[in-house]
């Protein structure tokens, strides 16, 4: 029992004599400044959410940079990961910067202010937001004449992206010759002879928008390429192209445009009309509605303007006259491009987009309501987590039946974005992979 | 000096009254069956008296004041005979017997035969080679002319003679130059306005029916003064006339079918015997599809001929015997493409060449000691041209159609049954319009000719005075509509309220023949002069003058020298100038109309848009400085018989002085002009507006409907812009043409009936414009976005060489075998390009009209220091100066402005390279030999008995589908172009 007593009297001496013991020092937290580069370069943009994490994850820090690019954190010594991820878009790019490191040791700091940097090198991932969702030119058929209507013709531009797109600077063209099948003077000997130069011919002339367009996210505009109107009311298997969202290439604002055919509705604001200067003779832009190279550029209006006035940046390849103008574009301006062929003059038709622009070829039968529509990215579509239950597949749109292509992604992209998902278009700029022939034009009600 | 004249005629005339006067009369039998022949025809060359055999085949011919004569007797059908005949040895009993042409006889030709007598070049082609060609089209018988090229028949495209031309690519409108007469009748396009404000071109030989044509001669040299209104050529078609058996032809080709028949039978004879005149009938169907694949777009000929020839000799006209001739031909066709099944269902295009011809010829053989006959000769022709068309339309926004005929603004409006429409609203949708081109000429003309053949010892003359009064109308309503309410854009432009052209020709010819050692010389000189009156317009009244000689002599005539080497020997020299009348689509233009779309409003729900336009009218541009079309013709020519191998050669060298053409001018224009733009900004709601303009200053109000908000008027922005028009002018420069043809036929090889010819062309051209042209790429736009608003002017127009060299060098072998006892004629022609020569040239003297150019972009890149034709370079041309909208009349130096411009105005500068005219093909310039290439054709002729006759040919038999080399572009193509594919076709005729 003695015995017994002795250890709690020891054990309790020794807890009394440790609590009498002096208490050592806290350490000190420490100020890290991560600041975020790339390339070699300050990131010197503000905002951009930094994180830091301790080793098991327990602990999270979250800070702004500020105009330097620098987050600011205080971290006791430890062992952190760091991360940032800035998303932005930039000429119609996607660009998406994204840095971390998985262990940086924070050690105390030798003095109370001594700050401890700390690089974050950042990689860019770059995507094309703004492309070419859908081109329909080539018309249907007029049941009452079983002739063909061709009046309706429209393009879709897409924010393939989730950052709001500016479209404001693109711009619209389409290269010469007018179809894929025609006599080509810029190809000798199955080449082009601008493959390897730094532009493309344009042909007619290049359209601009008139005031700032911006694309939301995964979303679209339309731009009605003959007449902005309700074609159904005059030809029932038309397109309605009646619809204040949608904008209008204004042929009533150039004055060589007299062509009669053309007008828009009531409902298109004026800043919704683009503009042009023509460089072609012609009473409208007579875009093919067989084939047509059509593309997409981002170029100030200024620029593109001063482009096509410039009679030296003019090509005679083609021709000498006034209608046979053909404008140098620049290629690096190019942001989105589709080669077509006809259908049935497929074994006459060569390419006229060089091969760092576009490769391959749709196929299309015209006056027949079809339209080319862009594949879907399947993989990147089903990796958004917010489209879990909400993709549409069994498209039954594609023309495989009729000597046509279909989508091989299997997924209704109309369908789907009708059921709240966002889609991912393929962009290979490859026609052939990028594009098919759709049975009915997606305006198409 | 005009006493003196007088005395030495009257003096002529009393000394060849004196002259001994003889007489001549026999009878004309068919030589197999001794039978006499009636209504054969004797000719005594020397004299022009002429006389036509009764029921016993009799004839007489008095006052003859040649003791000898050429004497040619013909009858349809018969072998012309022909012999000089001494009337002091002859004089009655004379018996002329006649053979029934066809193959069992010796010297059945199938080419073209040189006419001999001729102080020109001439040839004519008979029936039995108009036969072996199956003619289809008369100017298929172009192939038979030396240097020849045969085409394939078809007549859903319009074809021309022309005559010593090149292609239709050539200054100087060669075809419409071609004179083309049908017994008589000159077939004429002077009032049509077939392809008005195009191209200038001859009258259409489709509508002549070619299965009752006898015989044509073409005159290619320089014709009698009797013709005129032409530039170079006369071709004369002669129809069946006179008493003829049944004759049925039934053709086929893989295009066109033709069935066929004629008749000529006489009409009996009055109770004292005398003949009341035979008439000749034909009717013809004829079917030819442009495509044998899809055989519905076609073109057809339905045509029925009559003709009524008599020879009064009793009565008054027992002395001075009357030969009438009277025609009348209908034709019904043009070329349709309704049954077409791949045109758009209800659509089609049909082109009316319905003609009617009517003619009346009197010769009147006096046989007086001043006049030997008196022709008179009165036709008539109407053509009906109507072009329907009926064209479906389908526009997604209102469409617009613009009648407006007065200089102002217009606002367009729903049609009104009756009311006055200017500019007509048709809604959109989908609708079917037919409209029409009612073009409907008519010509009338009459002559009187006399003739006077004398004697005066071995001088022998045949003087003619003529005149002839020609009347040019067209009855046509030009363009129509058969709905108003949806017809497109046209303006009423009647052609019948143009005026008349009256044209009275007179001239007066003489033809001299005096003995010249073993041969003699033949001068015919005549002048002719042309006044053409059109009343109310600009023209006024035309005066042309067209004076002609030739002059043949012949050294050797071949009489008594079948023994000798060189048989045969004459020389030929002519030299005339023609006039070519112009046509009523070169006097009266259609008037053109400038519609500027002044504002567009936007479209509502069932897609109605509204437009105004300002319209200019264009008056009728005359031009009444324009001159008549001159053609300056010379000619040399030798014909030698050598060892029985004939030749013929023929040198020629034409002038076209004061072609023809088409000018552009422009004129200023400024008008207000409102934007699409502009009325979408207002706050009248859009279903809401009234657009209202004012007619004078083209301002456009808008108005609420429903009287809500006050009216806005917007203010329009002002715009300036040239516009064209365009006149007949006359071309400056002349359009030089010359060549050499040759024909030689080398001695019938009697072992195997066969005959060799060979003949051919050397044709060469050359034509550089001089104009000062202006040109304004107008419909473009300037470097400030407004209308472009620069003309440049252009030494020889504004592209970038201003004119052309060519030539050929063609030979065809054509070997014939004849084998009377098959009565079989066998033909194969081989038809060689051996040359074809083209270049393109730019020449302006003294200074350099087109540079060679380093950059195309680049105008100023141009090097003065190299020419054009050495090495592939590119090539720019400049307009020596230029006019800006705002400085009129102030020509300002190009070259110097755009130098300066470069360097201190860029708008400008880009403005005014717009002028400048590159060429992007380095080859531009270079010599274009294509490599020689041939076609092989055959043709075959059999009769079977005397009752049928059938031939076959194949053109390009060989089916030669090779290619020919460019040495300007390097580049093989396809002689399809040049040689006609292969081809067949077979023809049956009957005759009983």
């Amino acid at each position: 029992m003695k015995q017994k007593f002795n250890i709690v009297v020891l054990l309790s001496l020794a807890i009394l004599a440790a609590a009498c013991e002096k208490k050592p020092a806290d350490p000190l937290p420490r100020d890290v400044s991560v600041q975020l580069s790339y390339n070699s370069s300050l990131l010197q943009v503000a905002g951009i959410p930094v994180t830091v994490s301790d080793a098991a994850g327990t602990f999270t820090l979250d800070a702004a940079t500020d105009a330097n690019g620098v987050a600011s954190f205080k971290l006791n010594p430890g062992v952190y990961s760091v991360s940032a991820t800035y998303v932005t878009s930039e000429d119609g790019m996607r660009m998406a910067y994204n840095g971390s490191i998985a262990a940086v040791s924070v050690s105390a700091p030798g003095t109370a202010d001594e700050v401890m940097l700390l690089d974050l090198p950042m990689t860019l991932v770059e995507s094309r937001q703004i492309i070419i969702k859908e081109l329909y030119f080539g018309g249907c058929t007029n049941p009452e004449t079983s002739k063909g209507y061709t009046e309706d013709a429209y393009v879709v531009l897409y924010n393939n992206s989730d950052v709001e797109a500016d479209a404001s600077d693109v711009v619209f063209g389409f290269l010469a010759p007018y179809n894929g099948h025609g006599n080509n003077k810029f190809r000798v000997d199955d080449n082009l002879l601008y493959e390897n130069e730094s532009w493309i011919p344009s042909y007619g002339a290049i359209w601009w928008f008139t005031a700032e367009v911006k694309i939301p996210a995964w979303s679209q505009v339309v731009v009605a390429i003959f007449s902005a109107i309700d074609h159904t009311a005059t030809v029932s298997t038309s397109v309605n192209l009646a619809d204040p969202s949608y904008y209008w290439m204004s042929n009533s604002g150039v004055a060589q445009y007299t062509n009669k055919k053309y007008a828009a509705s009531d409902v298109i604001a004026t800043n919704h009309y683009l503009s042009c200067y023509p460089f072609t003779q012609g009473n409208a832009w007579a875009m093919s509605n067989s084939s047509p190279a059509f593309f997409i550029g981002q170029i100030p209006f200024a620029d593109v303007d001063a482009l096509c006035k410039d009679t030296e940046n003019y090509d005679h390849t083609l021709g000498t006259s006034a209608a046979m103008n053909v404008v140098k574009f620049p290629k690096d301006k190019v942001i989105g491009a589709i080669e077509v062929y006809s259908q049935p003059n497929l074994a006459k038709s060569a390419p006229r987009f060089p091969a760092d622009i576009n490769s391959g070829y749709v196929a299309i039968t015209n006056n027949q309501g079809y339209s080319v529509y862009r594949n879907v990215d399947k993989a990147a579509t089903e990796a958004l987590p917010e489209n879990e239950g909400k993709l549409v597949y069994g498209y039954t749109q594609g023309t495989e039946d009729v000597e046509g292509t279909t989508d091989p992604s299997g997924i209704d992209a109309e369908a789907s974005i009708a059921n709240g998902a966002h889609i991912v278009y393929s962009q290979t700029n490859n026609s052939t992979n990028d594009f098919h022939q759709r049975k009915t034009a997606s305006l198409k009600k | 000096m005009r006493k003196t004249v007088l005395i030495v005629v009257f003096a002529l005339l009393a000394l060849s009254a004196q002259a001994q006067s003889y007489s001549f009369s026999g009878q004309v039998l068919e030589k197999k069956t001794g039978e006499p022949l009636d209504f054969a025809t004797v000719f005594l060359a020397a004299t022009e008296q002429w006389a036509v055999t009764d029921a016993e085949g009799k004839f007489t011919i008095k006052n003859i004041k040649v003791p000898q004569s050429a004497v040619s007797v013909s009858s349809l059908g018969y072998v012309t005979l022909s012999r000089k005949v001494d009337f002091r040895k002859e004089a009655t009993g004379v018996q002329f017997l006649l053979e029934e042409d066809n193959l069992t006889l010796e010297g059945a030709m199938v080419t073209a035969r040189e006419n001999g007598e001729s102080a020109t070049t001439s040839r004519t082609i008979d029936k039995t080679a108009l036969d072996h060609v199956q003619l289809m089209n008369v100017s298929d018988i172009s192939s038979l002319l030396p240097g020849g090229v045969t085409q394939n028949n078809n007549l859903t495209a319009d074809r021309q003679f022309n005559i010593r031309a090149g292609s239709s690519a050539e200054s100087g409108n060669a075809s419409f130059g071609t004179a083309v007469e049908v017994d008589g009748v000159r077939l004429s396009n002077n009032a049509s306005y077939y392809d008005a404000n195009k191209a200038i071109k001859g009258v259409s030989t489709n509508s002549i029916a070619s299965s009752n044509v006898e015989s044509v001669e073409v005159i290619t040299g320089v014709p009698s003064v009797e013709y005129g209104d032409m530039g170079s050529g006369v071709v004369k078609i002669n129809t069946r006339k006179g008493r003829t058996p049944w004759m049925v032809t039934l053709s086929t080709s893989p295009k066109t079918k033709q069935a066929s028949f004629s008749k000529g039978f006489g009409l009996g004879s009055t109770a004292k015997g005398r003949s009341l005149g035979v008439i000749n009938a034909s009717a013809e169907y004829t079917r030819s599809v442009s495509d044998q694949m899809s055989p519905y777009t076609s073109y057809d000929r339905k045509q029925l001929s009559l003709t009524y020839s008599n020879t009064l000799y009793g009565g008054a006209f027992r002395a001075h015997p009357l030969r009438l001739s009277a025609s009348v031909t209908g034709n019904l066709g043009g070329l349709d493409d309704k049954a077409d099944p791949d045109k758009l269902t209800g659509t089609f295009i049909q082109s009316r060449d319905n003609a009617l011809r009517a003619s009346l010829t009197a010769d009147w053989l006096l046989s007086l000691p001043w006049i030997t006959n008196l022709e008179l000769n009165a036709s008539g022709s109407t053509a009906d041209k109507r072009v329907l068309e009926n064209r479906n339309y389908q526009q997604g926004v209102t469409d617009i159609a613009l009648h407006a005929m007065q200089a102002g603004y217009y606002m367009s409006a729903p049609y009104q049954e009756g009311g006055n429409n200017p500019v007509v609203m048709i809604p959109p949708g989908n609708w079917y319009n037919i409209m029409g081109v009612d073009d409907r000429p008519v010509t009338a003309k009459v002559s009187l000719k006399a003739n006077w053949a004398t004697h005066f010892g071995t001088l022998s003359s045949k003087a003619k005075v003529g005149a002839e009064w020609n009347w040019d109308h067209n009855l046509g309503a030009g363009q129509y509509s058969e709905d108003p309410s949806t017809a497109p854009t046209w303006r009423e432009y009647r052609y019948c309220d143009n005026p008349s052209m009256h044209n009275l020709g007179l001239y007066a010819e003489e033809n001299l023949m005096v003995p010249a050692g073993q041969g003699r010389i033949n001068l015919i000189a005549g002048i002719r002069e042309d006044l053409t009156y059109i009343k109310g317009s600009a023209y006024g009244l035309t005066s042309s003058l067209s004076p002609r000689v030739n002059l043949k002599y012949t050294v050797l005539d071949g009489v008594g020298r079948a023994d000798k080497f060189l048989r045969e020997l004459s020389f030929r020299a002519s030299w005339g100038v023609a006039v070519k009348l112009p046509s009523f689509s070169i006097l009266y233009p259609t008037p053109g109309y400038l519609d500027v779309n002044v504002f567009t409003s936007t479209a509502s729900a069932d897609n109605t848009v509204y437009r105004a336009f300002y319209v200019q009218p264009r008056a009728l541009e005359y031009n009444a400085a324009l001159r008549w079309q001159r053609n300056q013709q010379a000619e040399v020519g030798v014909e030698a018989s050598l060892g029985g191998v004939r030749i013929s050669l023929a040198a020629f060298l034409n002038r076209t002085l004061d072609a023809y053409g088409l000018m552009t001018g422009y004129d200023r224009l400024t008008y207000n002009y409102t934007s699409t733009a502009a009325v979408q900004g207002l706050s009248i709601p859009a279903a809401n507006r009234v657009y209202v303009l004012d007619p004078a200053t083209g301002m456009v109000t808008v108005q609420d409907k429903t009287g809500a908000l006050a009216p806005q008027t917007i203010q329009p922005e002002e715009r300036k812009q040239f516009i064209p028009k365009t006149f007949e002018y006359n071309a400056q420069h002349p359009i030089t043409r010359y060549g050499v043809e040759w024909v030689i036929d080398f001695p019938r090889i009697e072992t195997i009936g066969t005959t060799i010819r060979l003949d051919g062309n050397y044709y060469a051209y050359k034509g550089i414009k001089t104009d000062i042209t202006p040109n304004s790429p107008y419909t473009i736009t300037g470097s400030d976005g407004k209308p472009f608003r620069y003309i440049g002017f252009y030494y020889g127009g504004n592209n970038v060489s201003n004119g052309s060299q060519t030539r050929t060098l063609r030979n065809n072998l054509t070997i014939t075998t004849h084998i009377p006892k098959v009565r079989m004629i066998l033909s194969v022609k081989l038809e060689a390009t051996l040359l074809r020569y083209s270049r393109s040239l730019a020449e302006q003297p003294g200074v350099t009209r087109t540079y060679v150019l380093r950059e195309l972009s680049n105008p100023l890149s141009y090097d003065p220091s190299v020419s054009i034709y050495e090495g592939d370079n590119y090539a720019v041309t400049f307009p020596d100066y230029y006019e800006s909208y705002d400085q009129p009349g102030v020509q300002v130096p190009y070259l110097e402005k755009l130098r300066w411009a470069k360097e201190n105005d860029p708008a400008l500068y880009a403005d005014l390279s717009k002028l400048a005219v590159p060429y992007n093909f380095v080859y531009g310039f270079r010599k274009d030999y294509i490599s020689p290439y041939f076609s092989a054709n055959f043709s075959i002729t059999k009769e079977l008995g005397d009752v049928a006759s059938i031939s076959f040919y194949a053109n390009n038999f060989f089916n030669n589908m090779g290619q020919v080399l460019s040495s300007r572009t390097g580049t093989y193509s396809s002689l399809s172009s040049y040689i006609p594919a292969f081809y067949y076709g077979l023809t049956v005729r009957l005759k009983f």
